[in-house]
């Protein structure tokens, strides 16, 4: 899938100040349905009960492609005025695109290359300037970041709350906040199709953010970087994106791109590349054909733990304490065959408080000491991981393995004839390793609370 | 396939008068009988009556000589090992509960039957019986759910190995890439060739998602037949059972050959330009 985004560029905002001369195309003062529906969008943030499917909801979900890129340029321009209130030209830079991928892949947006004036009637432009006294009635910067955090709230409640089949039609090849979506099933592509994004809608509003302390650029210019309402939303997004299994890579790479030494996205983002090496995803991509101009931004599995293993160092470096960061860095170091790593960075592992990450730990322990060749050292591991999880076959297994590797098929039966012998009941029987691609998302629900309680509240 | 039944040695039989002897393990005065099952075809059709002497047997290398050769006399036990993950769903569930209960109507009345299911969870619905209609019944009532553990439930299925002189049959169905398994192809390969199986694959994926079970399938002398849809299944299951009881099972004590690693095996039917297929080898030893 193709997405092209949009970004103002700021410095372009102050071109001019001839009172907004130049983008009057008409005199009328009819309120127009463009304008119409930024009003509509408006009072949508103002009034949306973050976290509910209420009809705020409801009504933006119906909006295309077109109609929300129209929403986004015109925030921008509210943006903008609140911050510099004699700009009168305006402009916005559509991106080249790139392909990104996902469970139901979306592909990511890339540097800008071609930039337009937005043009306003006088009508428009009145009601607009009507907007930014309602956003910021002292004339001060700072109210419309709550704009666009509000928004991107909404946009992130609508993806996250409403079915993907209502999302409206989106396109690979026209500018805005859409794109192929990949759907796909047990390995297997099921189809391509275009969709409005949400996350992207968000992820653009929140590129207009500056917080009030931003001492650098113009004052036009955006600092989403600097803002922790941001890093929160991303992280929240981004762990419900992991949890779903519906990943839009383009997110992670803005996340890294605003956030490239923070532990927290570096982690996330890392996770993401594990699970795509895993074979789920690199099915897909084998089996995937698509159009020759559209790619995804999935490399082989390689790659994709190279990527991983890359990322997993960079939190440890900043944060050695990191534990799950250094217990997936060791599974990924023994599936690329670095088994003493691997063990180096499990056995700190072990000592992370959590029963589950204890577990993933003594696990991979496991399997690393088998390939190592030290029977002992692995049976003890895998017999851990079932005192840890005594509902969980997959230790049941390793240990099975290690009795027939060492001529024991009576002890290699037995481990089974456990395994077998585990309740059938899907409630009762659990495998930590069944979520372990989803594990990282578990804090979502406080993550996702925390990011709705943290957000202005807005005069409707 | 091959079978590890200890055959005491002649001195050992004889061995009632050496009382200190007989009490020492005596490992070196035992012999393994190795048995394999071999599918003979000519132009595509079965051959049929052939006897010890038409075999050409060879053990690392080394000509054996084979000692007994049956043709659908023993027993099958059939052990069906099927992908129940949510993908087998709605129409392909019928098809699949179909084609198992077609399979087990062909089963004679001293065959005996298992079914082991494998969504994320490995289970045994119903263990190694005659009674098949408790199989139909256990997979009558499954409930597909979950991601595919297709290398689990091959693992499971492998050591559930009777070794009670039956001939052991593993039908595994997938129509699922394995996504929640915890040991690796590789490691389940290295079991199969101490195990006693024919395993035969029934799949509907591509070759790159249905590699292990093409080589534990090639491993163990059976064979992965590709279906475009699972209405296909019920003729897959029965040509797989119509073509294991064709099998002849030939037995033989390995001579001039180490009593431990890898064994490769070569089955010709002498002076026949025939297809011979058969399992790779097998793992001595252990």
């Amino acid at each position: 899938m193709k997405r092209h985004s949009l970004v103002l560029v700021a410095g372009l905002f102050l071109a001019a100040s001839s009172g907004g001369a130049a983008q009057q195309s008409s005199e009328s003062d009819a309120v127009t349905p463009r304008i119409r529906r930024l009003e509509q969008w408006f009072s949508a943030i103002a009034s949306h009960r973050p976290g509910a499917v209420d009809e705020q909801v409801r009504l933006v979900n119906t909006w295309n492609q077109e109609q929300l890129r129209q929403i986004w340029i015109d925030v921008s321009t509210i943006v903008s005025l609140v911050r510099e209130p004699d700009v009168s030209l305006f402009y916005v830079n559509e991106p080249s695109t790139r392909s990104g991928p996902g469970q139901q892949g979306q592909l990511s947006s890339l540097a800008t290359s071609r930039s337009t004036q937005v043009l306003y009637t006088v009508g428009e432009l009145r009601r607009i300037r009507a907007l930014v006294k309602r956003v910021s009635p002292t004339g001060q910067p700072g109210p419309e970041n709550d704009i666009v955090k509000r928004g991107a709230l909404l946009h992130a409640d609508i993806a996250l709350l409403t079915p993907v089949a209502s999302r409206g039609v989106g396109s690979d090849v026209r500018p805005g906040p859409g794109g192929l979506t990949l759907f796909m099933n047990d390995g297997q592509p099921i189809r391509l199709q275009g969709l409005v994004s949400h996350w992207n809608m968000g992820r653009r509003l929140l590129d207009r953010v500056r917080p009030l302390n931003t001492r650098s650029g113009l004052k036009t210019a955006s600092d989403p970087a600097a803002d922790d309402f941001v890093r929160r939303w991303y992280l929240a997004v981004g762990a419900y994106m992991t949890l779903i299994r519906n990943i839009e890579t383009s997110h992670f790479t803005r996340a890294l791109e605003l956030f490239p030494k923070d532990p927290d996205v570096l982690f996330f983002a890392a996770s993401a590349h594990e699970s795509f090496a895993g074979a789920r995803m690199q099915s897909v991509m084998r089996s995937l054909k698509v159009p020759r101009d559209v790619s995804f931004d999935v490399g082989n599995e390689d790659s994709e733990l190279r990527l991983a293993e890359h990322l997993y160092t960079r939190v440890l470096e900043r944060n050695p304490t990191f534990l799950e960061a250094r217990i997936r860095l060791g599974r990924v170091l023994g599936l690329r065959r670095h088994h003493q790593e691997a063990i180096e960075q499990l056995r700190q592992g072990v000592s992370a408080t959590e029963p589950v990450l204890q577990y993933y730990a003594h696990l991979f322990l496991g399997r690393e000491f088998e390939m190592l060749g030290n029977g002992p050292e692995a049976r003890q591991s895998y017999e851990r991981a079932t005192k840890l999880a005594p509902m969980a076959q997959s230790p049941l297994f390793g240990l099975s393995r290690l009795a027939e590797q060492r001529g024991d098929r009576v002890a290699a039966r037995d481990a089974v004839a456990r395994m077998l012998a585990l309740p059938p009941n899907e409630f009762e029987r659990s495998d930590p390793w069944w979520v372990y691609e989803v594990v990282q998302a578990r804090a979502v629900d406080a993550m996702l609370a925390d990011l709705r309680q943290g957000v202005a509240k807005l005069p409707e | 396939m091959t079978r590890r039944l200890i055959a005491l040695s002649v001195p050992l039989l004889l061995g009632s008068t050496v009382v200190p002897c007989a009490q020492q393990p005596a490992f070196s005065a035992k012999r393994e009988a190795v048995r394999v099952d071999v599918l003979v075809t000519e132009g595509g059709k079965v051959v049929t009556g052939l006897g010890a002497g038409d075999f050409e047997v060879r053990d690392n290398g080394v000509p054996q000589t084979v000692d007994l050769v049956s043709f659908q006399q023993i027993p099958l036990n059939v052990f069906l090992a099927f992908d129940v993950s949510a993908s087998v769903s709605g129409e392909r569930l019928t098809h699949l509960q179909t084609a198992g209960h077609t399979l087990l109507d062909r089963l004679a009345a001293e065959d005996r039957s298992a079914l082991l299911t494998f969504s994320h969870t490995v289970l045994l619905r119903e263990g190694l019986t005659v009674a098949t209609a408790r199989v139909r019944q256990a997979l009558t009532d499954v409930q597909p759910l979950g991601d595919t553990a297709l290398v689990d439930g091959a693992y499971a299925t492998l050591m559930l190995n009777p070794q009670d002189g039956g001939r052991n049959l593993l039908l595994v169905f997938s129509d699922g890439l394995d996504t929640a398994s915890w040991l690796t192809p590789e490691s389940v390969l290295d079991s199969a060739k101490r195990s006693d199986f024919v395993v035969y694959g029934v799949s509907s994926r591509g070759p790159e998602d249905s590699k292990f079970l093409e080589d534990l399938t090639e491993l163990t002398g059976g064979a992965t037949l590709k279906i475009e849809s699972t209405k296909d299944l019920s003729a897959a299951f029965l040509k797989i059972l119509d073509e294991f009881r064709q099998r002849y099972l030939i037995s033989y004590s390995p001579t001039g050959v180490a009593n431990n690693g890898w064994h490769r095996l070569e089955v010709r039917v002498k002076g026949r330009r025939v297809s011979v297929k058969s399992r790779a080898g097998y793992q001595a030893g252990t």
